[in-house]
């Protein structure tokens, strides 16, 4: 298991925060699983939107994975190619808390939204289940 | 995600180590009842438990979500079409197998695809057989009559 020491940036590229003026602070915790290939100029291009039905077929996981497929153009069929999502974040969780039951049929004004870094890109998830993928710019 | 998770699961640098087994778990032959039930805590993964315990010498990804759908679909898993497989089999890839490898239940090998008991699997069984034989029979049941439909 690859160690991770050290959280703190050590390229000298701003805070992550910086990223993030909608105030998501668990990014930093996703820090780790950026591509270092990405150069991170704080600018989110959106490339991808999709909608996860909570009464559907899809799994959340699938739905977030046939999202990110599609965004860089891979065939669904070699989603299993790509990193897991689980190293970006817990889907299962992120499933109940938005689509769970209790939440499902109770009125709530506010759409939550909750945004991940995975492989490069930055995606989002809000309680309505709109799924956006950003690239860097 | 905290900092506990961190120490738990350092995400893999690259995608050779996505089935790397774990660390932690396996050092410690006793599993907290905690991690027990988060292993169990989806039906996908006490189906897959169910399969997999059997089989020492695991299972193909490809295998489990083609049993697993059978099981959702109610269909024989030879009638499972490929839609349905993949669904199932993204949501074990991305979700499912990575939490149980987190927690020592299983190895993932990502050249063969294949999933394999690890050492925490024992336990988990134990509460499963005792689980399973009251409160989990359909799912139990169905998990052990077509395993041998398209498992070695």
């Amino acid at each position: 298991m690859p160690a991770n020491p050290n959280k703190d940036d050590e390229n000298g590229s701003p805070p992550k925060d910086a990223v993030d003026p909608d105030g998501v602070t668990d990014s930093e915790t996703f820090e780790a699983v950026e591509s270092t290939e990405t150069v991170d100029t704080g600018e989110w291009e959106q490339i991808h939107q999709a909608h996860y039905d909570r009464e559907g077929e899809l799994e959340l996981a699938t739905a977030l994975a046939f999202a990110i497929a599609d965004a860089r153009g891979v065939d669904p069929v070699d989603a299993v190619e790509m990193p897991p999502l689980y190293e970006s974040f817990d889907a299962e969780a992120l499933e109940e808390t938005f689509f769970g039951p209790g939440g499902a049929d109770t009125d709530r004004d506010e759409v939550g939204e909750v945004t991940f870094r995975y492989d490069g890109l930055r995606v989002a998830l809000r309680s309505d289940g709109w799924i956006f993928v950003y690239r860097p710019l | 995600m905290d900092e506990k998770e961190e120490d738990e699961y350092t995400p893999s640098q690259d995608r050779a180590d996505a089935g790397s087994p774990p660390v932690a778990d396996t050092d410690n032959p006793v599993l907290e009842l905690d991690a027990v039930f988060r292993a169990l805590a989806h039906p996908r993964r006490r189906y897959l438990l169910y399969t997999l315990l059997g089989h020492d010498s695991g299972a193909s990804l490809s295998d489990l979500a083609t049993n697993i759908a059978a099981w959702e679909h109610d269909t024989p898993p030879a009638e499972v079409s490929a839609e349905a497989r993949e669904r199932v089999e993204v949501a074990l890839y991305h979700a499912h197998i990575p939490k149980l490898v987190d927690l020592g239940v299983v190895t993932y090998d990502a050249d063969t695809r294949i999933v394999t008991p690890a050492a925490n699997a024992t336990q988990v069984g134990v509460v499963l057989d005792g689980a399973g034989a009251e409160l989990d029979q359909r799912l139990e049941a169905h998990a052990r009559t077509n395993d041998t439909d398209s498992l070695p």
